[in-house]
């Protein structure tokens, strides 16, 4: 009795990790890309794809497919995490500004991509996610109001605003 | 508004940024963390002092500016 517990227990437990796994390997590439995009900080994405998969096993009961998808779940998660992971670092770049100056300058020294990437790490936090989301990982306005938890309206206000405000970015380089 | 809204031109400019994703454990440790963290590149903190690499006479005249000091030091407290 008590090693069939143990067997379906372990069954179990094998199923969920095999789920774990086949979602890390589908999205992984989506959540670093999008993370790297926003923040432009290699090893800061590195951590925190991994943390995003750990948060996801440990709140997977809290899913719920009716309310949305799991690409909108995972990109929920992984956005909450480096939101809090940036506010927590610029807190500590006020009292130890020494230690984080050169990442910043490092992450913005590849030439042929300088345009595009400052352009983007010149708009505001805010309509930065939002043309990331809608650009590179084509989900739509309801997917994004629920991965930054904002309503559609202003969704449609800041892509507005971002696109504008690439245009000038962008074509005053020119 | 969508994807298919956005201007041509501003999408190939968009298309340019391309990330190359590296090979990404499943999981990793504190240590490994920590190790990364540590070994991250940080800004010189010698360099509000200008000190570089031909800079000898800065290099050398630091430490006797600093030792003269704590040497006067005393005489404002008296």
């Amino acid at each position: 009795m008590s090693s069939n517990k143990t067997a379906a227990s372990a069954e179990s437990e094998n199923r969920d990790e095999y789920t774990i796994e086949e979602l890390y390997v589908t999205y992984k590439t989506q959540i670093y890309q999008f993370i790297f995009r926003y923040c432009q900080d290699e090893q800061l994405c590195l951590d925190l794809v991994q943390d995003t998969f750990v948060k996801f096993h440990k709140y997977q009961a809290n899913f719920d497919e009716r309310k949305s998808s799991i690409k909108t779940y995972l990109f929920r998660i992984a956005y909450q995490l480096m939101i809090n992971r940036l506010k927590k670092r610029n807190r500590m770049r006020k009292i130890l500004p020494f230690l984080y100056v050169s990442n910043q300058r490092q992450s913005l020294s590849y030439e042929d991509k300088i345009t595009v990437q400052t352009a983007i790490q010149q708009l505001p936090d805010e309509q930065r996610a939002v043309i990331l989301l809608t650009y590179y990982h084509d989900l739509t306005q309801k997917d994004i109001s629920e991965v930054l938890e904002i309503p559609i309206g202003t969704i449609k206000s800041r892509l507005h605003a971002s696109l504008k405000k690439l245009k000038v970015l962008l074509e005053g380089n020119e | 508004m969508s994807k298919r809204d956005i201007p041509d031109q501003l999408q190939n400019r968009l298309d340019e940024f391309q990330v190359e994703v590296p090979e990404i454990p499943m999981k990793s440790s504190k240590l490994e963390r920590l190790a990364n963290w540590i070994y991250s590149p940080a800004r010189d903190p010698l360099e509000i002092f200008r000190i570089s690499g031909n800079s000898i006479t800065r290099l050398a005249f630091y430490p006797l500016i600093f030792v003269l000091a704590l040497f006067f030091a005393p005489i404002f407290f008296i």
